[in-house]
């Protein structure tokens, strides 16, 4: 029984090993035996083996390799070329290769005719394509903040499938593995027969390793090819930006300081613009609480047509338009003012009141030429400047000094540098004339002939007809061209009565010298005139001359206007 | 699986035929231009795909195998062949660039192709195969290439694969084996023809 045991041990023993098939199972170490038979392009093939333990030399030399086509034919044919480069290989060509069709192959010794080892296989089922090669890469994109970057490789065929791939006998998709520096799990992409792959979202600043393998469509892969390492540092692109941004700002706030502090003055008007202070039409009351009357009566004594600078074209100032058209109309109303009669402190509307605002905070020393006589005590109908009204001059006489000699002719104006509180004129030239007329009545009067004129009852003079009265001594033109005519409330006739002529030489004497204009006037209540100007354009402003008396009669007008 | 039984030589016969009456219609007329390269393009891209779903279809079949089944498998399927076998066709690159024997090959399966088809999925694909090979056909050539020659080649087709004494499992998978090799051999066949007659060096279709 234990006998009939052990062989049957033996025999289930032998029917093991004898049912696994030498090509499946590994063989005991000391055998030769195939290690595997693998084709490149589909065209050639070859198969290896390994001489395993086999100790004996000629043994080894007896190893060959035989094959065969047709299992019904069992024709075995050997091995058509053993490899030279490489020992234990065979190697079949193309024209011993037949795809599509099963092979076996036998390891075998020559002397005792063992098979070692048997292989059966389709040529195309063991094709192994080789690796791709010539790999590389391209940055296909990179994110805005450079963290992120897509990826292109790309490689070539395998070298020795190449010419199979053109004219179409194989045809080889490729895949690629790509994974982190560091890490086990391979990320796969099939890429079909394209030899380029797209990779989305590396990261920068992480190393990157890709590698590509080929294989036959439905068959095996090849082994992978070597892999390339790819590393994109970032650039840090946040910080140029950031600097860059904070020196855009501080260069344009220099900028700005710089423009700003260039243009202040613009700036400062345009951003705060200049409060206009109260309009008042007539007169600034700055100058009135100064009691700087003689600001006022400097100019408002002057004929308005003869204060240019006085004029102006700003729309604040009401200017009423006289109408000159016919001289021979009373003169009361060439610069009678369309206004109705009132006792209110209406502003003179021949005046052009240019500056009520103006002269209180830009300009001082532009005076203030608006019209000063608010408390006239005169009820007159008229507001407008009447430098020889002989309608409403009334019983106030023009208080002219002139000399009464036809002699008389240039000088017939004086300076009148101071004003009594009462009203009184104290005039320097008078004091001059008077003086003289004291000492030589007629002597001085020719020589100094000096005429205060103020015809008007409001004490108005007129330059102009200062300007044809006076004689054109150096004197008399120094004082001339300081002569003021103030604006008198209540002139004593007492100063002028004396000098009081009756007539104007002025009248008698056309050929006086002409008609200058007021330049300006300066801080001492003077006018100073413009030297040699023609009188043609003041002669369309002034229409009216001094009468006798202060009247301007009609008649007169005639010799006078040109 | 029975099913591909009978499906599997008409499979590869009915391929052949068309391939090989597109070969030869290739040869003969090769002055249309645009049109067939479209047709043999369409024609191509059509076998790969079968050739794809077989590779496909026996890939699922050997992970489902069982170690043992497996085993068995591997020892006796290298000893079958396929109905193909029997069909002289170009074996090897330089054949097949010659192509000189596809046509009698044409001959021999157009007298031999049985149409077993089922509502089938493959069967779909065989059928759209085969019309866009004879529209190509049609348009390469004046009709038909004579197909009437006799052929003493025995030519076992559809009992080939029932006369084995395999088990199921062997011959479900012998077929599966049988077609995706078939596929793959008409595949190689079209893609090398149009290679050839397209313009093109760098033929990767």
């Amino acid at each position: 029984m234990e006998a009939v045991l052990f062989i049957c041990i033996l025999l289930a023993c032998a029917v093991a090993t004898q049912s696994v098939p030498p090509t499946i199972q590994g063989q005991t170490s000391t055998r030769p035996h195939l290690t595997g038979c693998f084709s490149r392009e589909l065209m050639t093939f070859r198969c290896q083996w390994e001489t395993g333990s086999l100790q004996n030399q000629t043994e080894l030399d007896d190893l060959r390799l035989f094959y065969s086509l047709k299992t019904d034919s069992k024709k075995w044919m050997e091995c058509p070329s053993y490899s030279s480069v490489r020992k234990n290989e065979c190697f079949f060509d193309s024209s011993n290769t037949i795809i599509w069709y099963p092979y076996v192959v036998q390891l075998r010794s020559r002397s005792p005719d063992v098979v070692y080892d048997e292989m059966s296989f389709n040529v195309e089922d063991i094709v192994f394509p080789d690796p791709p090669v010539g790999l590389n890469w391209t940055v296909l994109s990179m994110g805005s903040d450079g963290l992120i970057y897509d990826m292109v490789v790309s490689w070539d065929p395998p070298p020795s499938a190449a010419e199979n791939l053109k004219t179409g006998w194989i045809l080889l998709v490729y895949e690629t593995q790509y994974r982190e520096k560091g890490s086990d799990q391979w990320n796969s992409m099939d890429n079909g027969k394209d030899t380029q792959a797209y990779i989305y979202g590396l990261s920068s600043n992480t190393e990157y390793e890709v590698r590509v393998r080929s294989k036959m469509r439905g068959y095996n892969f090849g082994v992978f090819s070597d892999s390339i390492f790819i590393l994109i540092p970032n650039k840090e692109s946040r910080i140029p930006i950031t600097a860059v941004l904070v020196f855009a700002a501080v260069g344009i706030t220099i900028v700005l300081m710089v423009v700003v502090v260039s243009r202040q003055q613009k700036l400062m008007v345009i951003f705060l613009p200049p409060v206009p202070g109260p309009k008042i039409k007539g007169i600034d009351p700055v100058l009135l609480q100064k009691g700087q009357l003689s600001e006022f009566t400097s100019i408002l004594g002057t004929h308005p047509g003869l204060r240019p600078e006085l004029y102006s074209s700003d729309p604040w100032v009401e200017f009423i338009e006289v109408d000159i058209d016919e001289p021979h109309e009373s003169q009361e109303e060439l610069l009678i003012a369309d206004s109705p009669v009132s006792d209110s402190p209406q502003m003179s509307s021949s005046f052009r009141d240019d500056d009520s605002g103006r002269a209180s905070c830009c300009d001082p020393d532009l005076s203030d030429h608006d019209q000063t006589d608010l408390h006239h005590p005169s009820a007159s109908s008229h507001d407008g400047f009447h430098p020889l009204s002989r309608a409403q001059s009334g019983p106030q006489q023009p208080a002219a000094v002139c000399p009464q000699d036809n002699t008389w002719s240039n000088n017939l104006y004086s300076q009148v540098s101071d004003v009594t509180h009462r009203g009184e004129v104290v005039l320097s030239p008078e004091e001059q004339e008077t003086m003289a007329l004291k000492d030589e009545d007629h002597k001085k009067r020719k020589e100094i002939q000096q005429l205060v004129v103020i015809p008007d009852e409001r004490g108005y003079t007129s330059e102009f007809v200062a300007g044809a009265i006076s004689a054109p001594t150096d004197q008399l033109q120094s004082q001339e061209q300081h002569g003021a005519f103030r604006d008198i409330q209540n002139l004593s006739t007492d100063m002028v009565t004396s000098t009081q002529s009756s007539a104007f030489p002025i009248l008698a004497n056309p050929t006086s010298p002409e008609y200058t204009m007021v330049d300006s006037v300066d801080w001492k209540n003077s006018l100073l005139l413009k030297p040699n100007t023609p009188t043609a354009p003041h002669k369309a402003a002034v229409k009216t001359f001094p009468t006798p008396e202060g009247y301007l009669t009609p008649d007169l007008l005639d010799n006078i206007t040109p | 699986m029975l099913q591909m039984k009978n499906k599997c030589p008409s499979f590869f016969l009915l391929a052949l035929v068309l391939l090989s009456v597109v070969l030869v219609s290739l040869l003969v007329n090769q002055g249309r231009a645009s049109d067939n390269q479209r047709l043999f393009n369409n024609v191509v891209v059509r076998v790969q795909h079968l050739h794809q779903l077989a590779a496909k279809m026996i890939n699922d079949f050997d992970d489902n195998l069982l170690p043992e089944d497996r085993r068995l498998l591997s020892k006796t399927i290298p000893m079958s062949f396929c109905i193909s076998d029997y069909i002289e066709a170009p074996t090897g690159k330089d054949e097949a660039q010659r192509s000189s024997s596809w046509e009698l090959a044409s001959q021999i399966l157009s007298r031999t192709v049985s149409n077993s088809l089922t509502a089938n999925q493959i069967n779909e694909k065989l059928a759209d195969l085969k019309m866009g090979i004879s529209v190509l056909i049609k348009g390469c050539l004046d009709g038909q290439p004579n197909m009437d020659d006799n052929d003493s080649l025995p030519l076992p087709f559809e009992d080939f694969y029932l006369t084995t004494e395999d088990n199921d499992l062997t011959k479900n998978f012998r077929l599966l084996a049988c077609f995706k090799k078939d596929m793959h051999k008409v595949e190689t066949y079209l893609r090398v023809a149009n290679c050839r007659r397209s313009l093109d060096s760098n033929c990767t279709l």
